[in-house]
């Protein structure tokens, strides 16, 4: 059962809130915790126990970290001894979730690299592929089991007592496919308070859905025939049909994705609780870097509370940045630490996507991005100061809108190929085999019909306007709730009716599967 | 007070959508007939409102083995006979009966060829197979089974030139011109025992077509499309004993391919799946011989009121 479905958001969704609602404050959680585990098991049946053995592990590890605490010592000794064993024990609990994680979906991955590096030294060992099956968004909750741990080691979190309330915030249904990965202090308090149901939150939830299912249905799936015929034998057609298809496919990712999100925090909004935003106008960032705050901003800032700050604040990195400068000076020793740690970031991101060469290619790419604007921003800075350039102005503005979409257009052509080598190959293409006539031609062949490009294009024109506005903190939904109640109710029976009628669905559609739940 | 108001508010809010969703199912869904997917009616019986009303003898109807195998424009040239192919990838009987109601509409053809593959579908009906669920729910609520009723909405013209397929479609008379060589090396026409029945919906969908055709002064004509993938011995008794039961005339180009001359090492695109242009040349051209025997068809090669087609037949560049 994905989100965008049917029986989600017009029947369990309903049956959900009806028994949340009927049920007494006190064990209000406990229906959104069967309804996690009923999720579950309809989509990965009895792989729920994977997700229940991450439970007790993180159950375990939090509890034992916890009675450590508690421990009073008597001198600096014992409290260092107990620190260390509060690190070791914290260190067991991400190892063995990390574990689960790393045998289900790297172990071909892994098995297969080490086959061929072993290969390179003569030495012949073939990695026979095994095939598990993964439980859904197993990506996702553990990354959330692992911030748990880390901000009950850190004490900024307090430890859940009840192992099932634990286990609902790992198992939440709205974001148990897609994230958003938030974490535990962010919605244990809403998520267990057993607030009800009320009006506003119902509406604005329900609002909420049907944005995210227009960018889904309606421009995502619409977008997915083309870009599918396109990848499929990508390095066959000419180079504008190629930079056409990625261009496609990354609106494609982004609307699918951030849709998705869209009816997920609005499923949770009905009961009351708040997820973390996982995206803001990606496309407005000013580079790169700003873009990673901007996109799947719940991954992001993750990886920075839980890679980048403890490996730019660890002691061996202190050491090792101080060799740095005896050895190259100060200013390569400024950069050392904390481009040791993008790096570290950024292989990681590439691998959370799964195991595939592309995607830890897609993560140096961001790695080099980034670094390279670390590396230029106080030079820029004080030539634009030097030749008074507005940064502001229109054209800078523009200018930085085409570098950061031609970067990420690429990034995600890459991310989205086969192989590296396919990928590379589509991007010769764009340069050196480039027709409109053969463009044109083409268009027909992608299986869309004039109507799809005009629900694609209408379709990015009110997502446009929509972004610019809440860029300018403008809600389009608060002015709507402004107006009279039949001028309100028509526009959300227009609304409605716009992703009942030109949602791509139902005979003659494949079903598209949420892109980010494959992660 | 609030609460009373707001419970009102939103089953208000839920009962006027209930209605604007049966009104517009009502007004959307098809009177004459059922179909799978309507956008592809749509699209058929829109690039059929391109030919001048009663100017087509001969419909070719079916899924893919159709328009990849039947050329109108080469039976033009080698009969002067005018035909269409409305045939488009995995049709489903359900639209190509719906195709026809549209087409009888428009034209008054002869004969209807009928490509036989699709007749073996296990689901030619208007439900999707898969999701029992989604089924009910377009059953009860037809909008959600016949939302991309749109695609039939006239475009303007400088629109539909904008896409070539468009183009095309009208241009080569619904036939899907494949120029690519990918051989099948196996053996075809396999003499498979697989039970192939034509499924209780297939039957009902054969027989209304049959009865549709009669209904127009139209005559039915089976025809097995040449396919070393698709096509079996099995499949071919029994559409040949239906057809016989039936009184409808039956070809098998695979049955007789010493005289057809399909190369499976060339005349294919797709390994054996469907023919190329250059099998869909040796096919046409033998059916089109048979037409011309057994039926009384008109040669308007010398016709001026069918001037058209000689332009068309001229642009296209394909013979």
């Amino acid at each position: 059962m994905s989100y965008n479905s049917i029986m989600f958001f017009a029947i369990f969704l309903p049956i959900i809130i009806i028994l949340y609602q009927l049920c007494k404050e006190k064990y209000r959680w406990i229906v959104l915790l069967v309804a996690g585990y009923t999720f579950f098991i309809y989509a990965s049946g009895v792989l729920l126990l994977y997700n229940l053995l991450s439970v007790v592990i993180t159950y375990a590890t939090a509890w034992i970290i916890d009675k450590i605490s508690l421990v009073k010592a008597g001198d600096k000794q014992e409290k260092k001894r107990n620190t260390i064993r509060r690190k070791q024990y914290l260190a067991v609990g991400i190892v063995l979730n990390f574990l689960i994680l790393l045998v289900l979906k790297y172990t071909n991955f892994f098995g297969q690299g080490i086959s061929g590096m072993l290969g390179h030294f003569g030495i012949s060992w073939e990695h026979k592929n095994i095939s598990f099956l993964v439980p859904i968004g197993i990506s996702y909750y553990t990354m959330q089991a692992v911030s748990y741990m880390i901000d009950v080691y850190r004490g900024t979190v307090k430890r859940e007592k009840n192992i099932f309330k634990l286990s609902l915030y790992l198992s939440f249904f709205p974001t148990i496919m897609e994230g958003p990965i938030a974490r535990y202090s962010d919605i244990s308090d809403t998520m267990f308070a057993g607030n009800q149901v009320s009006y506003e939150n119902l509406t604005a939830g329900y609002r909420r859905i049907l944005w995210g299912l227009f960018q889904k249905m309606v421009i995502a799936d619409h977008m997915a025939i083309g870009v599918q015929k396109i990848f499929d034998s990508g390095n066959v057609y000419d180079g504008s049909v190629i930079l056409y298809g990625a261009i496609l496919c990354t609106l494609q990712l982004y609307m699918d994705f951030a849709g998705t999100i869209d009816v997920v925090i609005g499923s949770a909004r009905i009961f009351g609780i708040k997820l973390p935003e996982n995206f803001r106008q990606p496309f407005f960032a000013k580079n790169a870097g700003d873009f990673w705050h901007r996109w799947h901003i719940t991954l992001g800032t993750w990886f920075k509370d839980y890679i980048f700050y403890p490996i730019s604040f660890a002691k061996p990195m202190a050491k090792l940045s101080k060799k740095v400068k005896n050895v190259f000076g100060m200013g390569v020793s400024r950069m050392f630490t904390p481009t040791v740690a993008l790096f570290c970031v950024w292989i990681s991101n590439g691998l959370w996507h799964g195991p595939k060469g592309t995607y830890i290619f897609y993560g140096m790419y961001y790695f080099v991005l980034i670094f390279i604007e670390n590396l230029l921003e106080k030079p820029i800075a004080k030539k634009t100061e030097q030749l008074k350039i507005n940064m502001d102005s229109f054209a800078v503005r523009a200018f930085r809108f085409v570098k950061l979409f031609i970067i990420v257009v690429i990034g995600e052509m890459m991310f989205r190929v086969e192989t590296v080598a396919v990928g590379f190959d589509m991007l010769k293409r764009i340069f050196t085999d480039f027709h409109i006539s053969a463009f044109v031609g083409t268009l027909s062949d992608l299986v869309l019909e004039p109507y799809d490009y005009a629900i694609i294009f209408f379709g990015m024109i009110v997502v446009a306007i929509v972004s610019i506005l809440r860029e300018k903190k403008i809600s389009i939904s608060v002015k709507i709730g402004g107006l009279p109640k039949p001028v309100r109710w028509v526009i959300w029976y227009a609304a409605i009716f716009t992703v009942i009628i030109f949602g791509a669905y139902g005979p003659g559609f494949d079903t598209i599967a949420m892109m980010y739940a494959a992660f | 007070m609030k609460k009373k108001n707001h419970a009102i508010d939103l089953i208000g809010f839920l009962a006027i959508l209930l209605v604007l969703i049966m009104v517009s199912s009502y007004l959307i869904k098809p009177k004459e007939y059922d179909a799978y997917n309507l956008s592809v009616v749509s699209l058929k019986t829109k690039a059929l409102s391109y030919e001048d009303e009663n100017s087509i003898d001969v419909i070719f109807a079916g899924n893919s083995e159709s328009c990849y195998t039947f050329s109108p424009l080469q039976l033009w040239g080698e009969h002067g006979i005018t035909s269409y192919d409305t045939g488009s990838g995995a049709q489903r009987l359900c639209d190509t009966y719906a195709i026809l109601v549209e087409t009888f509409k428009r034209q008054s053809p002869k004969l209807v060829v009928l490509e036989t593959d699709s007749i073996f579908e296990e689901y030619p009906g208007i439900y999707k197979d898969d999701n029992e669920f989604d089924n009910m729910m377009e059953k009860l609520f037809p909008i959600l089974h016949y939302h991309s009723f749109y695609n039939g909405i006239q475009l303007p013209k400088f629109v539909l030139n904008f896409t070539e397929n468009r183009r095309n479609e009208s241009l080569y008379k619904g036939f899907q011109v494949r120029d690519t060589i990918e051989g099948f090396a196996g053996e075809p026409y396999v003499y498979d025992f697989g039970d192939y029945v034509i499924t209780d919906e297939g039957i009902e969908y054969i027989n209304k077509i049959k009865e549709l055709c009669s209904a127009n002064g139209s005559r039915l004509v089976l025809v097995s499309a040449p396919s070393a993938i698709n096509w079996n011995e099995n499949k071919y008794k029994t559409i040949s004993s239906w057809a016989e039961d039936n009184g409808v005339m039956y070809v098998d180009l695979n049955k007789n391919n010493e005289e057809v001359g399909i190369d499976w090492t060339y005349d294919t695109y797709d390994a054996g799946v469907h023919v190329n242009i250059y099998g869909s040349m040796k096919a046409t051209s033998y059916i089109g011989n048979i037409l011309k025997e057994n039926f009384d068809l008109e040669d308007y090669r010398h016709n001026p009121a069918y001037n058209k087609w000689h332009d068309d037949y001229k642009n296209a560049g394909l013979y």
